[in-house]
């Protein structure tokens, strides 16, 4: 379960000795609280409170590690049941399978290694790969050679025990999860002893919670768990109890991340599971789809879902074209925060004159924050002017800065020699003022 | 190099006169004649707060930025944007005239005896044991057979180390010699530090004073600290505001060259001024004040002390310094005894001062079992939640509306400034400071406006004033949409007092970024409100604040109102506090270290609480359910 601060407060020395390099217990506490400190770091904890805390503390959502040598990817450890109550970590890791039988199976990781997506300025790639071994085990080491040499992290799936310990024999130094199709009791002693990460599945709900928790009893904790269903409503209602009776009601056996295997003819059957995953809670997803379309989508919702809803959101700092501006064009000036930007630009455009919006970066502060903490002044704007070469966009000399920081126009004036129009404070007066001002 | 010409400017109805050059501008001839004009911009003709009327006289203006074109063909001016050609005449408006504060106390009325008396929660705590003891010696006289050096006999005398500064070695023979061996002995006891050695005779208490440097007011009580007793109190705009209104536009001018310097000269100009004020009133000597403990924001210590401020507003926010800083206030320039002490009350962080630290030694809430709340209202909002055994604050950016800045009519809280209103079917009723007439809106009188139009559903939940719901909305010359308060017939000012749409969406960011302030807080720690035991609230505006119309608008949250107490100025009450007591001081140092300061830039909460807060009262009525119960 997670700690309240001032629950993990009632543990602490509380003689704010700043040891652990926060300048309070309570600091300290609610670092913790956060994740962002290790319990040792305290230096004063008796031994008790420290068992007590590790106990009361561990995650509500297990981190589960695979990957190559070169590559961790981590699934699960998020905290939340909704984005905006913090955010979601390790983004969920896209997987396709291949079929150790296919005789294309070199041409496909050629291809999937290719398959690069870029969603803005950031570069896309599968994250890793599942291989079912068809039965035969020079076919199955080959595909796992080939896989591991192209340096993708691995699940291996297969029904022969023997066949997955030769296969993690190869994989010397990687860390592969294993799925073995058959009865897990078959292959524990293998799992205990290797120390890998596994999955268990099974087509109920209900009968899988149950297995779960027998697993999680006999000492394990690299446990995936895979609902074997294609069916929406099925997915979505075993992953949102899933999440709840982890996070709610504090049940250990639920803490194991989720999985789901989509392989569907329909392309747009697969979108829907695969979102559907996404979106509510999965933690691992493979897909038989090799089409780019879906990987396309499916890394947009990604993006989208795994950011951190609680930074500022910023906006590209650079000159914006409202409407279609000439070089007589109103020239007027803001901070990059998102939410500045989106009030101030649809104003512009109430307006209808046509007009350049200069938005600097402010480090995602809005006017008055990033004027106070000395990111939007003369220097920021004058430089900012030079970089976007106004000049050139231009054939007057005239800026208009926001009202609220009229206590610049002068300093700006003299820095960039152009005259200077202190603007409405509020962005709502914008079409009245650009109408009266910018007549010619 | 061609002589600058001078002429005279006459202030009216003040009768004021000075000599200044033409290069001089009216704001500039106002400061050097001692008269306060307001001003928020820092003189860029921005802020037309200094508007005066030239009655005779040439001269030039620069920018006539706010003015209306009838005014500018009556004459009046921007003070700031004037310079003579010519002698001048020149009137000063009523409402730009900045006047001596209200002081906070409880209940209303006049400055009077009764302030005195005003005591703190905590009082009574802390056990009578002054942190600057005087003690009576009476040595003896040397003599062949025992000519120990002076400064052993009076160890000798007292039975304790001290440290005597040298200013204080180079009287001292005289001193023992012309008072007979019979002198008194002053110092601060924490660090066995001499402030005075002075004949027996010429000292007859243990005289410090208390100051609360706040960024608009200066409160200075006299203490006679044997008795733990004010004697004397007086109170001050402060002159700072002349060049810049707020804390970061102060600390901005402080990074220009000699900005600095002259922000500490004001500071210090107006303490001196009133401890000249309190010294006439109780004919005690400047000599026989032996210490000066100040408490205020953490810039205001900086300014004062001429200690660069530079990086409190840049990230990471740290100040140079937050603990009891010990200096000569000669070598500082306060006018008390030249070897008394200056101390600073130890203070939380930069936008958590010393004066929070006061509050909450006042207020007693670092004593209690029970978790309270302390709220500091002014431009900075500061919070403090917590108990004996934890605290945490926070400071949030409210904004100048609570003491009437930013505001189309606002005035701070001076004579005429209307501070209660209430209005029954579009019939609006008033009472102003001192019954004059009205002049404008203070803090108070906003925050009950804005409820009154709320709870009569002129303007709407998300503060826009509805259509045909008053005779007195109307649209402005900018197109905005206004409410008029007072008719200019009936002003004090000659104009109009109205309250405009942006100032009900300015008072709404103010009055949100404090309840979120109390929300982060709740939040950081796991409670709700109703966990909170006493919400004190502090701050000159707290005292004369309407409980049940600020729980309407959303800026408190909407507990038994039986639980809000008001306190006044705790900082000076703090203040008093530690220089009475030792153990006091003491506390004062523990809270300065235990209390954990959330920087709000950090708080991942910070936006969607903020939002859900831009509303009256909130987005999620059910946090107020005697609002919702009202508006039915």
């Amino acid at each position: 379960m997670a700690l309240s601060a001032l629950e993990i407060y009632k543990f602490l020395p509380k003689t704010n000795c700043k040891k652990c390099g926060q300048p309070t217990c309570l600091a300290f506490a609610m670092k913790l609280a956060a994740k962002q400190i290790e319990l040792s770091q305290c230096p004063f904890l008796t031994e008790d409170a420290k068992q007590k805390l590790n106990e009361l503390s561990e995650p509500p959502m297990r981190t589960v590690t695979f990957g190559t040598p070169e590559k961790e990817v981590k699934i699960g450890g998020d905290l939340v049941l909704f984005r905006h109550e913090k955010k979601f970590y390790n983004p969920t890791p896209l997987g396709i399978i291949l079929d150790s039988s296919d005789e294309k199976l070199e041409e496909k990781i050629n291809y999937i290694k290719e398959l690069r997506i870029e969603r803005v300025g950031e570069e896309f790639k599968i994250d890793f790969l599942a291989i079912k071994d068809s039965g035969e085990l020079s076919q199955f080491i080959t595909a796992v050679n080939i896989i591991s040499h192209n340096g993708f992290p691995l699940i291996l799936i297969s029904d022969s025990r023997e066949n997955i310990s030769s296969a993690v024999r190869k994989l010397k130094g990687h860390r592969p999860i294993v799925y073995y199709r058959g009865e897990v009791d078959d292959i524990i002693d293998f799992l205990k002893e290797s120390d890998l990460p596994f999955i268990i599945s099974d087509t109920q709900s209900q009968s899988l919670w149950k297995k779960a928790e027998e697993i999680y009893n006999s000492g394990f904790k690299n446990v995936i768990l895979h609902l074997e269903s294609s069916s929406l409503n099925e997915l979505l209602k075993f992953n949102t109890i899933q999440r709840r009776l982890a996070i709610l009601k504090g049940k250990r056996f639920a803490s194991f991340p989720t999985l789901i295997l989509v392989d569907e003819e329909d392309i747009f059957r697969q979108l829907a599971l695969c979102s559907l995953g996404i979106c509510k809670y999965t933690d691992v997803l493979i897909s038989s789809c090799l089409d780019k379309a879906l990987w396309n989508a499916l890394v947009t919702l990604r993006f989208n879902i795994y950011t951190d809803p609680q930074k500022p959101v910023t906006v590209e700092p650079k000159v914006y074209s409202i409407g279609t501006p000439s070089e007589n064009s109103p020239v007027l000036v803001t901070t990059n925060f998102s939410l500045t930007y989106y009030t101030v630009a649809p104003e512009i455009e109430n307006s209808k004159i046509p007009s350049y919006l200069l938005v600097v970066d402010t480090e995602g502060m809005s006017v008055l924050t990033a004027w106070a903490a000395d990111k939007f002044n003369e220097k920021v704007i004058s430089s900012w002017m030079e970089r976007e070469n106004l000049k050139r966009l231009v054939n007057h000399r005239r800026l208009i800065i926001p009202g609220y920081v009229a206590v610049l126009s002068g300093k700006l004036e003299e820095v960039t020699g152009w005259e200077i129009i202190v603007g409405p404070k509020e962005a709502s007066g914008i079409p009245k003022f650009l109408k009266q001002i910018w007549r010619n | 190099m061609e002589k600058l010409k001078k002429f005279q400017i006459k202030f009216l109805p003040l009768e004021k006169v000075v000599e200044v050059s033409e290069n001089t501008d009216i704001l500039k001839a106002a400061i050097k004649a001692r008269i306060n004009l307001r001003n928020s911009c820092g003189g860029k003709g921005l802020c037309g707060k200094c508007k005066v009327r030239v009655i005779s006289g040439k001269y030039k203006t620069r920018s006539t930025f706010t003015l209306k074109p009838q005014e500018i063909k009556q004459g009046y001016v921007l003070a700031c944007q004037t310079y003579p050609l010519t002698d001048l005449v020149v009137e000063v408006l009523p409402q730009s005239l900045e006047v001596r504060p209200q002081i906070a106390r409880a209940g209303l009325g006049v400055i009077g005896e009764d302030l005195l008396k005003e005591e703190s929660p905590a009082e009574g705590i802390y056990p009578l044991k002054p942190i600057i003891g005087v003690e009576h010696l009476r040595l003896k006289e040397p003599d062949l057979e025992n000519n120990l050096p002076d400064v052993e006999r009076i160890r000798l005398a007292a039975g304790r180390e001290f440290t005597i500064p040298l200013k204080i070695l180079e009287r001292l023979p005289y001193v023992l010699r012309e008072s007979k061996w019979d002198v008194n002995l002053t110092w601060y006891i924490p660090c066995n530090y001499v402030l005075d050695i002075s004949p027996a005779s010429s000292k007859n208490g243990n005289f410090a004073l208390a100051c609360d440097l706040g960024t608009t007011t200066v409160v200075l009580h006299l203490l006679d600290l044997s008795r733990g007793k004010v004697i004397n109190t007086k109170a001050e705009y402060n002159r700072q505001i002349m060049v810049a209104e707020d804390v970061i536009s102060r600390i901005i001018l402080a990074e220009e060259e000699g900005g600095l310097q002259e922000l500490k000269v004001l500071a210090l100009e107006t303490i001196n001024e009133l401890i000249v004020k309190i010294c006439e009133d109780t004919d005690i000597s400047s000599r026989e004040i032996t210490a000066i403990l100040i408490a205020g924001n953490t810039t205001m210590l900086h300014l004062v002390l001429g200690i660069p401020p530079d990086f409190i507003r840049r990230y990471p926010y740290t100040p140079v310094f937050k603990s009891e800083l010990l200096v000569p206030a000669q070598e500082v320039g306060i006018n008390i005894n030249p070897q008394g002490l200056v101390l600073t009350m130890p203070g939380i962080r930069s936008f958590v001062g010393s004066d929070i630290v006061a509050g909450i030694l006042a207020s007693g809430m670092d004593r209690e079992d029970e978790v309270s709340l302390f709220v500091d209202l002014g431009t900075n909002g500061e919070v403090v939640l917590g108990n004996r055994e934890w605290m945490i604050s926070c400071s949030t950016s409210a904004g100048p509306c609570f003491e009437g800045g930013g505001l189309t009519s606002g005035v701070r809280a001076m004579a005429g400034a209307i501070q209660k209103i209430t209005i029954v079917e579009d019939k609006l009723n008033f009472t102003t400071i001192s019954g004059e007439k009205p002049i404008g809106i203070c803090g108070t009188g906003i925050v009950e406006l804005i409820a009154e139009l709320f709870v009569n559903r002129v303007i709407d939940k998300s503060g826009n004033f509805i259509p045909g719901s008053s005779q007195r909305i109307r649209e402005n010359e900018y197109g905005e949409q206004e409410f008029v308060v007072v008719d200019k017939n009936e002003s004090g000012s000659g104009g109009d007092i109205v309250i405009t749409q942006s100032d009900v969406k300015n008072l709404i960011y103010s009055k949100a970024a404090i309840y979120l302030g109390i929300e982060v807080l709740l939040q950081k720690m796991g409670l709700n409100v109703q966990d909170i035991r006493n919400i004190y609230i502090a701050g000159g505006l707290g005292t004369y604040l309407d409980i049940e119309k600020s729980i309407t608008i959303g800026l408190f949250p909407d507990v038994a109102r039986g639980r809000f107490k008001f306190l006044g100025n705790t900082s000076i009450q703090g203040a008093r506090l530690y220089l009475c007591s030792q153990s006091a001081r003491q506390r004062a140092g523990e809270i300065s270290d235990m209390v954990t300061n959330l920087e709000l830039s950090n708080v991942p909460e910070f936006l969607n609480n903020y939002s859900s807060a831009l509303f009256l009262p909130h987005t999620d009525i059910d946090k107020f359910p005697s609002v919702k119960e009202k508006l039915k």
